[in-house]
């Protein structure tokens, strides 16, 4: 029997190639159940001079024909309307100068990208100004819900 | 009792047909009535079917258990309910072979959930409006007791959709109205026929 042969039985090389094999096939079997990411989306304003901020988080659906849609009120002052289906959401704002260069269609994958406006200024039909944010990241996260 | 395939689509909102949310159902239907005129039949039917979600790619991906721990950790399924009033007419009400033929109209409702159990998430959707028209052939052998098979299409529209996530729930009308369809194939017993 050579050296190397001795240091390096066949057996012994055997599993050493067996385990890297295994190894990337258990890659392939996940241990958690998979499924979609569960996503928010985030709405929150601020009023210039004011250290107050309302948020409001609102889930995204996974199920075709879902939608979570809700209407937020900031500081009595203007509305925004959420319509979260499975593929977009959909933010309106009611009660404010332009409400058309505010509106935002967000689609899924940009939430899955963590969307963010964080600077959006708007100023009410009754001449308050604010700052609001958009975003796909919530701090009372509904994972789990 | 029978087998219930969807057909038609759920809304006009992008591709949302009734086969994509929906896979095929086991329904149970219950008729109750009387018979007048020997030939006409009026009443109320209740029927409640089980099934799966549907064909969608992303839901069918959405509740695909896919780990190895066998358990089975997301579970996807759909409960229909329908109810409304019936009338049919036999063509050969004294015979030992009867024909007939029928139509009805009323509500109904299909609620899909969504479950992760590990994740702690849960999701339901119910949508739910009118059916406007159930129509109904089928072929009766009867004896002490009548049976024989039927096919059915119960036609709708849905109006509303409540969603639940969680503890919150949501309810909007739908905007984008579809047509759709249940096509029922089944067996129907009669008793005092």
């Amino acid at each position: 029997m050579t050296g190397f042969a001795k240091a390096f039985p066949a057996r012994a090389v055997g599993r050493a190639l067996l385990l890297p094999a295994l190894a990337v096939a258990l890659s392939n079997c996940a241990l958690t159940a998979g499924g979609p990411e569960y996503l928010e989306v985030s709405l929150s304003a601020t009023e210039d001079g004011s250290a107050e901020t309302v948020q409001r988080c609102t889930p995204v659906p996974v199920m075709p024909g879902a939608h979570a849609a809700r209407e937020v009120t900031f500081a009595d002052a203007f509305h925004a309307r959420v319509d979260a289906s499975r593929d977009r959401v959909i933010v309106t704002f009611i009660g404010i100068d332009d409400p058309e260069l505010a509106n935002e269609t967000i689609s899924r994958e940009a939430l899955e990208n963590g969307f963010a406006v964080t600077d959006l200024r708007v100023e009410t039909t009754g001449g308050r100004r604010f700052t609001v944010t958009i975003s796909s990241s919530c701090p009372t996260s509904m994972d789990p819900p | 009792m029978g087998v219930v395939f969807p057909m038609g689509h759920a809304s006009d909102e992008g591709i949302d047909s009734l086969g994509g949310r929906y896979a095929w159902q086991l329904p149970i239907v219950l008729d109750l009535g009387a018979r007048f005129l020997e030939s006409y039949f009026a009443g109320v039917y209740l029927g409640i079917g089980f099934g799966s979600t549907g064909s969608d790619a992303r839901l069918e991906a959405a509740c695909t258990d896919d780990d190895v721990d066998g358990v089975n950790d997301i579970t996807c399924n759909v409960v229909s309910l329908r109810a409304g009033i019936e009338a049919s007419y036999s063509f050969m009400p004294g015979e030992k072979m009867n024909p007939w033929l029928g139509y009805g109209f009323g509500y109904e409702t299909t609620t899909a959930t969504y479950t992760d159990n590990e994740r702690g998430y849960k999701e339901s959707v119910t949508s739910s409006g009118l059916t406007f028209a159930q129509l109904a052939f089928g072929l009766d052998m009867r004896r002490s007791i009548g049976v024989g098979p039927f096919v059915e299409a119960a036609i709708g529209q849905f109006n509303d959709t409540t969603t639940e996530i969680g503890d919150e729930r949501y309810e909007v009308d739908i905007d984008d109205k579809a047509i759709h369809a249940w096509v029922m194939l089944g067996l129907r017993l009669v008793v005092n026929p």
